[in-house]
Parts: C-alpha cells; structure tokens; sequence
C-alpha cells in the first residue's frame, strides 16, 4: 500500500479526487482517529435505532421504584433513574426516535426548501419576490422558537415534532438552494444545454438540480446534527414523547432536578447528544471539505 | 489525570465514573423519615408545645431572603386555594382566631365570642386597637365586608367560600360586636376562620378598588407589602406600631425582621445552592433530594413537619367511570400500590408513607385503619381474580367481555407530583394486569377537567385544613360541583353512611361525639375508597443558622417570620 500511497500523494490533486479518494483512504484514516471513531459511533447509532436488542438485554420501560437512583454498577452499568429503570437501555432505544426525527426532519425541510428555492431561482421575478419575501419573515425567527411555534398550534407527538422541526429549517435550505440555482443558471454548461435546444424540464431537471442540490445535501448532513438537538431540545421542555417513552431529551429535563445527588441522571443522555451531534457534524464536514477539493 | 486530559472524551467519563465511585450509596428505600420533627406514638404524631411559642425575645433589624418554588399569581387570598397562602398570609395579615398547640380555639383579633345554643349565631367580641396598614380600623363592619368579599361570586372562591357556605348573614350590634348567623350548625366555623386563606383585608381597598387586591393588598399584619413581581417575587417591610400577634405565639410587639424578601425559584437545585452558598437565609421548599446535604451541612437547618387533614393522594378515581365504578377494582389499585417505593423516588426518605385518610397529626385521627389498605401485591391479583377479571391478553392485561382492564390517568408536572410517580404507578398496576396511560397536560386543562369531573383517574393533591372537616370538603356527596358551587369532590363520590357521619360531625362541638363520629368515616373510607393516599403532606424547610426564633404555624404548621431574627454569628 505505501507505495501507491506515496505516488497518489505526488500527483496533481486537480481531477484526481475520485482517485485520491479511493487510495489515499487508509492512510488518512490513521492519521485522523477523529474521523474514524466518529464514524464507528454513528454505525453504532444505526445499529441501536434498528436492533436495540442485541445492543442491550434490559427493558426501557421497566419501572421499579425501589431500584430508583441507583449510581453506575454491574448490573447496571450507567446506573438506574428516578423509577429505577435501566439508563443504558433507554439511551439505546432512545436512538430511534431521535435519528427518524433527526433524518425526516431534515428530509422535509430540504424537500420543502429546494422547492420553493428552486422556484425562487428559476421563476419568474414577482416568484422569487413573494416565496424570498415569505422565507425572509419565517428566517427572522430563531428555528427552535418557529419549532415552538408549530408545535403549540398543531399539539405534541413524534409526527408534529417532526414537521416543526422539519418546517423551521425550510428557510435556511430555500436561501442557500435559491442561492446556489442562480449561480448554477449562468453556468457554462446550462447555457450550452439551453443553446443545444434541451426543454427547459429537461435542463432543469439535469443540469440545474443535480449541480445546485449537491453542496445542499452535504450540509444537510451536518444539518441532521442540529435536527436531533433541535428534537432534544423541544423533548427537554416538555413537548416531546409523553412519558414514559425514552428521549434523550425527556431524560435529561428530570435529570437536571436530581444533578447534586444523581448526576448519572443527566451525564449519559447529555453525552449521547453531544458525542451524535459531533460525530454527524464531523462526517458532514468531511464529506464537505471532499466536495470543495481540498486535501488535508 | 492530566494523561487522561488529553485522550479529551474519555476523560470525562473517566472524572464522572471517579466522582460516582466516590459518592455512598444512597440508602434503600422504605428505611422510613429522615428526621421529621414531632414524636410518632401509636400511630399519631404530636409536636412539642415550644415549636409554636416564642420562648425568649430576639434582636430586631435585619432581612431576610426567603426562596419559594412557585408563585401564587394574585395576592387576594379570599380568592385561591394556593398552598403558600399557609405562610404568605401570615406575613401580611392577620386571621379573626387563631388555634393552640392542641387545636383548640384561641383569641386573635376577636377576643371572646359565644356561640347560641342552636349552634347558630356565633357573637363575636373584636379587640378595639387594630388597624390595617392604610389607617383603617378593623371593627365589626370590616369583619363583615371580608365576610362577604369571600363568598362574593366575583372572588371566584374555590376555599374560603367553600369554608363559610353556611353563613347567611351577619349583624353589627356594636362598633366592636358582630354576629354571625349560620343556616345550620356548622361546628368547625371557628377552625376555618383561624385559617390563612380566610385572612383580613381592608374593608376600603375591599369596598373602593377590590382589582388592587391582587396586586397589593393591604393587611392588618406584621409586614407590609412593598413591591410584588409576578413570578419573581416579593419584598415585605416590618409594619410600624404592630402589636397584635395571636397570644399563644407569645409575642409582643412588632416583627423583628426590618425587611422580608421572598423570591420565586422554581428550579430544586437552585434553592438548594443559593441557600448553601449564603445568597438566601430560608427556603420553604426544601427539595427532597437535597435534604441529606441539608442536614449533613452544619451552617443548615432542616426542618420536617406535617399538614393536618388529607393527607397527599397518589389517584383519584372518578367513581363513575369505567373501572372504578367497581369497588373492587379500587380496593385492588390501593393494594397495588407501593407507598414506600413511590415516598423514596419523591422523598429521598424524608416522606412518611400513608395508607389512610387523615394525616397523623389531625385531631380525631384513628389509626386504627391505616394498614386496611397495605401494598399487597398477591392481595390485589385475587380480588381482581374475584371481581371477574380472571382472563388475560396477550400482553398481560386483564380482559372480561373482551373488555380490557385499561384507564387514562391525567396529570400534569409539578414537583410535588412529577411524572415519575405517574410512570411508577403505571409499572405497579401493570402488575396486577391494569394497564395505565398517562396524559400529561398543562395545569389550565387539568384544572378544567378535574372540575368538570372528565378522567377515569387524576393524579396528585391534598387537602389541608385544620380539622378532619376537611373528609367532608373532599367526599361528602355535597361537595361535588354543581354550576353554582366549586366542590373538590372531584371524583363524585356518594355515599350515604359517609355523608351522615360527615353532616353529623358538623352539628356536634362534644369531643367525645366527634371522636366517634371522625373513626366511623375514617373506617367506611377505607372501605369504599374513593381515592389512594401516598403519603403525608409534609412541609419542608432548610434555612441557615443565623436564622432564630422560628417557631410554626398552629393551623397550616408553616413557618410564622413574626417571630423570626437574625443572628449574624449564630451558629
């Protein structure tokens, strides 16, 4: 391997990333254990969202009050919580909710907002006006408050939390769509396709789309990030899963009363948010700088 | 450590897992209350007589920083049931009467009264030197205004106007003489009247702007009211020239506090550092959790103490739904329950568990039945087996007429009743095949539909009062709702022999007759069951030890500031 290594380190990087890519990997790897952990703790997540059960054995849901606030042990492991259940089987059949929320939330509002950013880019000017005028009031409020806002008029429940979610990022990714179509839209090739007597559909669909959307999608990723902090956040204050189904979120709002006697309560699900959101968040930007060419 | 430091992640779970290790572990549940005041004998708890006097004088001036969890939101306690009326009163007003160490009847500002022999005209005699703090004088017509302003509709009064239903109406015979006239008799007049809710405004700001009580009301008390923020708090100073504190609290003059600032801090963890950390002198909401650093600190005093009348209930149950139209299935519910386990994750060993109706320290408590209803799992399964409730589904509930065992409990967070009791309870009665949802809602619809009776089961609540009367505000079958009268009998519940006892207890003052007339109704409660007692309802203080003279409420058993200084090298 070293020797190819070495050769592929010599090599022009210019049109050369698909190949870097490819043989540069390992070594990158090793010198990036970040990266690589990272990487191993979302295969994790997936996992739990999909098989909790062969990750834990304990049932999230089975309260005992004797064994209430009982600090990590053997038995079990990340100790018990105010009705005595399991903390560790709750985090892991927390992840679920927390990466559907995480990835249909982000779903729904790059859907949304490619839309309406790419009608604001390609349609006519009193288009862009209105659906840039709509998106620049909905912008004037912080995501988590429109998210608030949602969810009280609409009520609580995983669906709703989704959609609240969901709808308060529409007008970062409607901007940065609207933004990136009308560079693409003077582009070179746009031009040449549209000389060469493509339909519009077919230009659009082809050229402008794939070219406008890609940058979106990689900061989409690390937007899922912020999606499952978002989710937590609202869980935190009350507006997420009724009890007694775990949420990261849920458990860290009880913990905190209990944090001068029980601090397990709220360490472990503070550190899955924080350890999720910075592993998507450092994927994310990998796959950004890899996008944008430049090497390490 | 520093080569853990710099693996970063790891290393704060390796500092989390060291402070764990280095934590005891904290003690099983069921080892019973931490260090409650007051001597358990039998069954029934009694308070040392100097907890309610002042025994020596203390040295004026000072402020006091006093933190609260929560805010009544209006000041006029004609007009709300808020438990922090108990003491908040106390600061600023003055009651007509006042209870002794034993809970019997003693002067405050009437200072004898008699009582006809029909039991229906009460003459009161009023002491001639009290005024509230706008000059007016406190004389029979002020007594009979804030009679009427309680039971005014426009008050809105879920308490006072419930406690003095049977006042009809009231005559001034002289300045300083009033005479109230009851519809019927109603023997624990003279209780509520001592009570803080049915406290003395003045008769102008009543008569001339009653909207301003809410904001500022002006009392008879040992403070005044200087400034009041919604949800923030409140700064009270001492009220010049006062001298008419109850008798039986000793003291003489004026407050000794020159200033009294209450702060409204919700958050647990916060009261208990700002408290540890010097920022505040006194909480009256010591969180449970931190009642063991409390007493393990010496700069800290905690204090324990229990509320008269119903003690606090884990269920309600709405006896004319599904299921709980069925004795049976209450009784089982009761059984089901374990009060020990539910008393540990809320009182960290600080809460008394209880299994009947009346808390340990009211008058005529019987504890003869305080085990009629004792967690028994096994027990609770065969009376379900006997009510017909034999069959089970595939997940474990029980089913009859292809009916399942099922019921919506409703609920909303609040300290005292967090939704982890709701979710122990939800495991327990999963036990015996009774499944549990568990509506969480805000405290506006709560409220609303617990008046409106619409639950199978409600979660949470006592009622204090200062006699056991307090079993009829909650399940005479006259306490229900109707469209004229707010009634706590939220569970509509009836039942004849209880509603005799009950009415007959108010027509007698014979201690002999109450006696037996309270253990009949203590005894049919525990069979038909129209609720879940949990435990106590206990009144948690922690305050620094510069703070001196605190000597307890003899109604609500709340701290009394009138008597309270400060000494800044008290130990």
């Amino acid at each position: 391997m070293a020797p190819i290594n070495s050769t592929a380190a010599v090599l022009p990087a210019n049109g050369l990333i698909q190949a870097q890519a490819r043989f540069v990997r390992p070594r990158q790897l090793a010198l990036r254990p970040g990266l690589v952990l990272a990487a191993l703790f979302v295969a994790l997540l997936v996992l739990a969202a999909l098989q909790p059960g062969w990750l834990v054995s304990a049932d999230p849901l089975e309260a005992s009050a004797r064994q209430a606030f009982q600090p990590p042990s053997s038995l079990h492991w990340l100790g018990t919580d105010e009705n005595g259940r399991d903390i560790l089987a709750r985090l892991v059949h927390a992840v679920r909710p927390s990466l559907v929320l995480g990835l249909s939330a982000t779903a729904l509002g790059l859907l949304l907002g490619t839309v309406l950013g790419l009608l604001a880019g390609l349609g006519p000017r009193l288009v862009d006006g209105v659906v840039m005028r709509l998106v620049d009031v909905l912008l004037a409020f912080p995501d988590l408050l429109l998210a608030l806002v949602i969810i009280t008029f609409f009520g609580q429940g995983a669906l709703n939390t989704i959609i609240a979610v969901g709808i308060a990022s529409v007008p970062r990714y409607a901007r940065l769509v609207r933004a990136q179509t009308l560079v693409v839209r003077n582009a070179g090739y746009v031009e040449a396709a549209t000389t060469l007597g493509l339909p519009r559909r077919q230009v659009i669909w082809r050229h402008v789309l794939p070219n406008a959307i890609k940058p979106i999608l990689i900061l989409a990723t690390i937007g899922i990030g912020s999606t499952i902090v978002a989710g937590a956040a609202l869980s935190f204050l009350g507006f997420g899963a009724p009890p007694p189904e775990p949420e990261w979120g849920g458990m860290l709002a009880i913990g905190r009363n209990y944090l001068a006697n029980a601090w397990w309560l709220v360490a472990w699900p503070a550190l899955a948010i924080t350890l999720t959101v910075v592993s998507i968040t450092a994927i994310g930007r990998e796959l950004l700088r890899r996008n944008e060419g430049k090497r390490l | 450590m520093r080569v853990i430091a710099r693996l970063g992640g790891p290393a704060v779970l390796g500092a989390l897992l060291a402070l764990g290790a280095c934590k005891p572990v904290e003690p099983a549940p069921g080892q019973g209350s931490g260090g409650i005041d007051g001597t358990l004998h039998n069954g029934t708890l009694s308070y040392a007589a100097q907890d309610y006097y002042e025994a020596a004088p203390g040295k004026p001036g000072g402020t006091l920083r006093v933190s609260t969890a929560s805010d009544t939101t209006t000041l006029d306690v004609h007009s709300i049931s808020h438990g922090n009326v108990q003491w908040l009163g106390r600061i600023l007003f003055d009651c007509l009467l006042y209870q002794d160490e034993q809970g019997n009847i003693s002067p405050w500002l009437a200072k004898s009264w008699e009582i006809s022999d029909d039991g229906k005209t009460y003459t009161f005699h009023l002491r001639d030197d009290v005024t509230f703090s706008d000059g007016e004088k406190f004389n029979a017509r002020a007594l009979q205004v804030n009679l009427e302003h309680m039971r005014d509709p426009a008050t809105k009064s879920p308490l006072a106007a419930a406690y003095i239903a049977p006042y009809v109406d009231g005559r001034i015979v002289d300045e300083y003489t009033f005479e109230a006239h009851l519809r019927e008799p109603y023997s624990p007049f003279l209780d509520v009247l001592a009570q803080s809710w049915l406290s003395m405004i003045s008769p102008r700001q009543i008569l001339e702007a009653p909207k301003t009580i809410a904001e500022h009301p002006i009392g008879s008390g040992p403070f005044v009211l200087e400034s009041y923020t919604r949800d923030q708090g409140a700064n009270f100073v001492k009220r010049k020239g006062y001298n008419w504190a109850p008798a039986v609290t000793r003291h003489q003059g004026e407050a000794y506090l020159d200033r009294l600032e209450l702060s409204i801090v919700p958050e647990p963890m916060i009261r208990f550092s700002t408290l540890e950390a010097g920022q505040s002198d006194f909480t009256v909401d010591a969180p449970t959790q931190n009642a063991r650093a409390i007493r393990a600190n010496p700069d800290l005093q905690m204090r324990s103490r229990i509320r008269k009348a119903n003690p606090f209930r884990s269920l309600t149950f709405n006896v004319e739904r599904f299921p709980f139209d069925d004795v049976q299935v209450r009784r089982a519910v009761a059984k089901a329950i374990d009060r020990d386990g539910l008393a540990w994750i809320t009182g960290f060993g600080e809460y008394l568990a209880k299994g009947d109706f009346l808390a340990a320290n009211t008058r005529y408590y019987d504890p003869a039945f305080k085990d009629v209803l004792a967690y028994d799992v096994a027990e609770a399964n065969r009376i379900l087996d006997q009510a017909g409730w034999s069959e089970r589904d595939g997940q474990g509930y029980r089913v009859k007429h292809g009916q399942r065992l099922a019921a919506h409990l409703l609920t909303y967070e609040t300290a005292a009743y967090p939704s982890s009791i709701a979710v122990a309870i939800q495991a327990d009665l999963k036990k015996i095949g009774l499944q549990i949802d568990i509506d969480l809602l805000p405290l506006a619809q709560v409220t609303q539909r617990r008046y409106a009776s619409d639950f199978q089961l409600i979660g949470g609540g006592y009622w204090h009062t200062n006699t056991p009367d307090g079993l009829y505000i909650l399940y005479h079958s006259q306490a229900i709702s109707t469209a004229k009268l707010i009634g706590q009998n939220a569970g509509r519940f009836r039942d004849a022999e209880l509603d005799r006892v009950l009415s007959a207890a108010r027509q007698t003052t014979d201690p002999v007759e109450l006696s037996d007339l309270y253990r009949i109704a203590q005894q049919r409660l525990a069979q038909t069951i129209p609720a879940v007692p949990v435990f106590e309802s206990h009144v948690l203080l922690a305050y620094r030890k510069q703070v001196k003279g605190l000597i307890f409420d003899t109604s609500h058993n709340t701290p009394l500031f009138t008597s309270v200084w400060l000494d800044p090298e008290g130990k």
